[in-house]
């Protein structure tokens, strides 16, 4: 179906448009975006693992350092 | 207030993370030993003939003191005194604190690749303790542009052994 056909049916079957009509309705709490839960894990991870490298590795690891 | 579970997660796990970073600090500070320049002494950088710095080089510390050498350098446009005429040279396992001034402008005083840095103040001294495990001959740069010839500005410290160390060497 290409758009014009689309169109042609959307505008024969009602006056809204496609995305004014409610699929489905979910509270707060049925609404799970585990894809952005995911992307702020994997960027928790990489902060962490990043902050380790820079401070034991290139700070700490780069002795001799001051002691006092 | 209603917040959705996967924001109180997050939320969590964003304070977590900044514990972590304190402690990693802390454990810093602590376990490993690190420290930063601290509060400077003041000189007058017209007068310095009056203080050590008028000959300077290794000596031994004082009876008493909590280091074993102190090493006071010179930083002048556009040379260390000593380090670039003669090399700085200090043994392995001892305790070593470097003064460092400036009679005419600022300066920089780094040993390469180290975490030694320290900025070169004229009117302070800026001063911190080491200890150097392996001989090894280390560059020394300024790394604060103070004139015209500031990138030929370098020297070199010689880590000795502490069996070919030789005492004789060292300003009295
Ligand atoms: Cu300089």
């Amino acid at each position: 179906m290409d758009s014009n056909d689309k169109k042609a049916e959307n505008e024969s079957n009602s006056e809204t448009s496609p995305s004014d009509e409610k699929i489905r309705e979910l509270s707060l709490e049925e609404f799970n975006p585990h894809g952005t839960l995911a992307l702020t894990l994997l960027y928790f991870v990489l902060l962490l693992v990043l902050w380790f490298f820079m401070y034991f590795v290139e700070f700490a690891g780069h002795g001799p350092s001051i002691l006092s | 207030m209603h917040i959705h579970r996967f924001e109180r997660f997050w939320i969590g796990v964003s304070l977590v993370a900044i514990a972590i970073f304190i402690a990693t600090v802390v454990i810093g500070f602590s376990v490993y030993d690190l420290r930063v320049i601290g509060a400077e002494k003041t000189v007058d950088p017209q007068n310095l003939q009056e203080t050590k710095f008028a000959d300077p080089g290794v000596r031994k510390a004082e009876p008493g003191s909590e280091v074993d050498y102190e090493v006071y350098v010179m930083s002048r446009q556009f040379m260390f005194n000593p380090g670039t005429a003669e090399p700085i040279t200090v043994p392995t396992d001892a305790k070593i604190r470097f003064h460092i001034t400036s009679p005419d402008v600022l300066h920089g005083f780094e040993v390469v690749g180290t975490n030694l840095n320290t900025m070169v103040i004229p009117g302070q001294v800026a001063t911190f303790t080491t200890r150097f495990d392996t001989p090894k001959t280390y560059g020394l740069l300024c790394n604060e542009y103070c004139g015209a010839a500031h990138h030929v500005m370098e020297g070199r410290l010689k880590v000795v052994s502490k069996s070919q160390f030789n005492e004789k060497q060292l300003v009295q």
